[in-house]
């Protein structure tokens, strides 16, 4: 998905809008990231998990993955 | 008899029906998902199921009669007032999100489409539309009491037992792990800790027998008699015959450690108990396996082992892993190793359905 923002939490909340249920899946009740889900800006982790107020720049690419584990 | 069995397990919700051959496993859901918890509401035929994602979080599906599963709203805790310092009884903060469904059920039959959940870490929640929406029971949430709860089992404390009151469905009793019983009056608006005389059997007398650290395991109020509750707590079997306001201990042989309880719809002296060694040994006692059951209101207690394992058995039973039917004869079992049995004669003897399911967290009639 492709959207504007200038930080990670700008661009999520453009993303939610249009799938609300998806923020369910990647954010917790408080706004913080699920505790096995990696968000990555330009193939670096952001490091703040709460706020997610990490900058993006335009061209930036945002991966958000999930920590699998369990047998 | 109830004709369907939902099995809540580690990889998915399995559906269990009886044939002329006997209870077989009818369909499965949401393979390789785990499944904490799964609710039939007899009132109008709709069906729950509470997910624990390892990394989405917690999610709650829903399957109106006749019609195919769909997600539905979550129950979320409000956000956490700036600044707030909020610690449970370790000590630890306490993390304002749902972080597990622990107990579904039917508000009462004068409120139609209304169904209570209790979470960790120890919200209790309400919903008047089938899981559409939610709203958090601040009342309790805001509890000053709230703060002594913790974690036993499990990490956070959390509400697993909730019983609506057959004779007025505006009094609801929880039990909370560690946390003790609480009942409100008022459908929610006012609550107050009913665990007085549970007890540990060990640690400083101001710890041991207070009432908002116990750690009621599961807790059942009986159908006919009403006044009349069975609790199977860490520390052993308690009863009340007065509504929960005094608690009694009760012992069992061959212990009376354990995690599930059911009592009989039609005789509150009649309940049902799968014990272990003890707290720091959870296992059958001597690797056979059995069901305790009590006639008399706990005097005296038989044990019931035909069709159980009796050597090198290691099944736990989980707190909702316990379930009896409406007539009071069929229960069934599911057990931490994957093995889920039925009896159709109060338990005299069981039937064994699968020994090959994933690890059982829940059984309910359907």
């Amino acid at each position: 998905m492709e959207g504007p923002g200038e930080t990670v939490r700008e661009l999520l909340e453009i993303v939610f809008a249009k799938n609300s249920r998806l923020q369910t899946y990647v954010l917790d009740d408080q706004g913080g990231v699920r505790k096995h889900m990696r968000i990555l800006v330009d193939g670096l982790a952001i490091k703040d998990l709460e706020k997610l107020s990490d900058p993006i720049k335009k061209d930036s690419e945002v991966w958000i993955m999930q920590a699998l584990s369990g047998g | 008899m109830a004709g369907k069995i939902l099995v809540s397990t580690r990889k998915g919700l399995f559906e269990i029906g009886r044939t002329r051959a006997g209870w077989t496993i009818k369909d499965a859901h949401f393979l390789g998902d785990t499944i904490s918890l799964a609710l039939h509401d007899p009132r109008d035929g709709t069906d729950y199921a509470a997910f624990h994602h390892g990394h989405f979080g917690v999610k709650l599906h829903r399957r109106l009669k006749g019609k195919k599963w769909a997600e539905v709203t979550t129950p979320k805790y409000p956000e956490k007032p700036e600044g707030l310092v909020d610690l449970d009884g370790w000590g630890k903060p306490v993390k304002w999100t749902t972080q597990m469904i622990w107990a579904l059920e039917p508000a009462g039959p004068d409120k139609p489409n209304t169904i209570w959940c209790g979470t960790m870490p120890g919200g209790l929640f309400r919903s008047s539309d089938r899981g559409d929406t939610w709203e958090l029971m601040e009342s309790l949430w805001r509890h000053p009491d709230r703060n002594k709860w913790l974690g036993g089992g499990a990490d956070i404390p959390g509400i697993h037992s909730i019983c609506v009151d057959p004779r007025n469905s505006n009094t609801i009793r929880l039990a909370v792990s560690c946390g003790g019983v609480w009942v409100t009056h008022d459908n929610g608006l006012t609550w107050a800790q009913s665990a007085h005389g549970m007890k540990f059997a060990q640690g400083p007398a101001s710890e041991k027998e207070s009432p908002d650290g116990q750690d009621p395991h599961m807790m059942v109020q009986s159908a006919s008699d009403p006044k009349k509750f069975w609790v199977q707590h860490h520390a052993g079997i308690f009863r009340s015959i007065n509504n929960g306001e005094k608690w009694t201990r009760v012992n069992a042989k061959p212990s009376s450690f354990g995690f599930g309880v059911v009592v009989h719809p039609k005789d509150a002296d009649t309940a049902w108990f799968v014990p272990g060694i003890k707290d720091e040994l959870r296992i059958p006692v001597d690797g056979a396996f059995v069901v305790t059951r009590t006639r008399d209101g706990g005097k005296t207690f038989k044990s019931l082992k035909k069709g159980l394992p009796q050597k090198h058995a290691y099944d736990i039973v989980f707190r909702h892993g316990l379930a009896i039917d409406e007539t009071g004869d069929c229960l069934v079992m599911g057990s931490s190793t994957g093995n889920l049995w039925v009896s159709e004669n109060q338990g005299d003897s069981w039937q064994q359905v699968s020994s090959t399911l994933p690890q059982i967290y829940a059984v309910r009639w359907a």
